[in-house]
């Protein structure tokens, strides 16, 4: 069904591509805003991608990749929307790391800790995370998707963890520190 | 569990529940009124998806075929000989270089004029001199100009946007999505060239994700460094001449022979590079 869709929309079919595009967006989206942490961001990248999927889909010669392909222009398109943000990256502050109160469950605690972290990581390396571990691709196919070779995709996605990881530990060491400070002995 | 298995699976679970279920509605609907005035890129040669469709034997014939007519051709229209006029029929496949471009290939840059033309090898028929940097360079004709702004006294070349002031000059293929051609320089402040440029290239704003692959290179008879920064398509080129250290990038490509192409125009003024910037003048 969908092959025939993507196939009548590479022919000039506006019909099959708002079949096509109404059956992605909402993906798209929760990629893109993954990917930028914003929601404004996400939207302008999703309705990006979309065109640009409208404008080259003659190109895409295997239908059956059509997924694929898509994963590749919303990737795309987060990159430049993300380049465009960089410049203020500067000027974000990063909220140190708050002790958690008593009252807190662990589980947000938890979720914020991850939050700061993804916050250090690079829209590259946060690109490849969201493929892995949002969409479950395998690394052959986020390489696809990110249109780089299997070997880079292993070892971005290794640095990726890597970056996280340290940056969750730099933050459970900043709480540590944050709680001795506030609970004299 | 380990801790690595561990983060693994707190980063899905957190995916599976910081992901919004729904876009807004906006976006799709300005999608696809969008795409209500927007063309398809056409396939230049549909002829090749039929030919990539076909089965092996059908391939073959289609080849074998295409090997006879192009032989056939070859005999009716060779090349011309070696004392004939101007380049025979035969040699139309090779498109000759506009006179801007051919003019812009130095001698004395061998490493980037060695580069081979690719299949996508730019017309180089525009030239652009840069107002403060010292510099100018060909580029393809229909590419767009953003000239700088600001001076470059810090950071790379790279980023920048409006309304910020912009420290290098910009030479754009289309507004999105398309290759980026960014000039600079600056003074060496002190350092050698060599330390500039290495200072350059090491610099975390690239983001490089992996180490970078240098190779030399000449830029107008000077040398210099080119670099592709892992993990971006992003390729860096520093050289220096006459206490300025310049840089060149170009942006969304993969295409080192572009980069080359586009460098080999190159020609490197520092005794016209500003110290300030000009003032606006009244138009």
């Amino acid at each position: 069904m969908q092959t025939e869709l993507v196939d009548r929309a590479r022919r000039g079919d506006r019909e099959a591509f708002s079949v096509l595009a109404g059956g992605a967006v909402d993906r798209l989206y929760a990629i893109a805003r993954l990917i930028l942490r914003d929601a404004e961001l996400a939207e302008d990248a999703t309705q990006e991608a979309l065109v640009r999927a409208w404008r080259d889909l003659p190109t895409l010669r295997d239908v059956e990749r059509f997924d694929a392909w898509l994963y590749r222009l919303i990737v795309r398109a987060a990159a430049d929307v993300g380049r465009h943000r960089r410049r203020w990256r500067a000027e974000i502050t990063v909220l140190p790391a708050e002790p958690a109160e008593a009252d807190r469950a662990s589980a947000l605690a938890d979720r914020d800790q991850l939050e700061r972290g993804l916050r250090r990581v690079s829209d590259d390396q946060r690109a490849i995370l969201v493929l892995t571990y949002y969409l479950g691709l395998s690394t052959t196919d986020a390489a696809a998707a990110l249109d780089i070779p299997i070997g880079t995709a292993k070892s971005r996605l290794h640095y990726a963890i890597e970056a996280l990881r340290a940056a969750v530990e730099a933050d459970d060491r900043a709480s540590q520190g944050a709680l001795r400070e506030g609970r004299p002995a | 569990m380990n801790a690595h298995h561990d983060l693994e699976r707190r980063l899905a679970d957190y995916y599976g529940e910081e992901a919004p279920r729904q876009a807004p509605d906006r976006v799709l609907h300005a999608a696809l009124t969008s795409i209500e005035t927007t063309r398809q890129r056409r396939v230049l040669i549909p002829a090749l998806r039929r030919f990539h469709d076909m089965n092996a034997s059908a391939k073959a014939l289609v080849a074998a075929a295409a090997i006879v007519v192009g032989v056939l051709a070859l005999a009716v229209f060779g090349p011309s000989r070696p004392g004939s006029n101007g380049p025979g029929v035969g040699a139309a496949g090779s498109p000759s270089p506009s006179p801007a471009a051919s003019s812009a290939q130095p001698s004395s840059s061998p490493s980037a004029s060695a580069a081979r033309p690719s299949p996508s090898a730019l017309a180089l028929t525009e030239s652009f001199t840069s107002a403060v940097f010292g510099v100018s360079t060909s580029y393809p004709a229909g590419w767009h100009v953003a000239p700088a702004t600001k001076l470059w006294t810090t950071g790379i070349p790279w980023n920048c946007g409006q309304p910020d002031p912009c420290p290098f000059d910009q030479i754009w293929e289309k507004p999105d999505d398309s290759q980026l051609y960014h000039l600079a320089s600056q003074p060496l402040g002190g350092k050698s060239g060599a330390e500039w440029g290495s200072a350059i290239l090491a610099d975390p704003g690239w983001e490089a994700t992996c180490a970078k692959t240098t190779e030399p290179i000449s830029i107008d008879g000077t040398p210099g460094t080119m670099a592709k920064i892992c993990g971006q398509s992003l390729f860096v080129a520093v050289t220096s001449k006459g206490g300025r250290g310049y840089a060149f990038v170009l942006y969304r490509s993969d295409d080192v022979n572009a980069f080359k192409q586009l460098l080999a125009t190159v020609r490197l003024h520092p005794e016209a590079a500003a110290s300030e910037m000009p003032s606006a003048r009244p138009s």
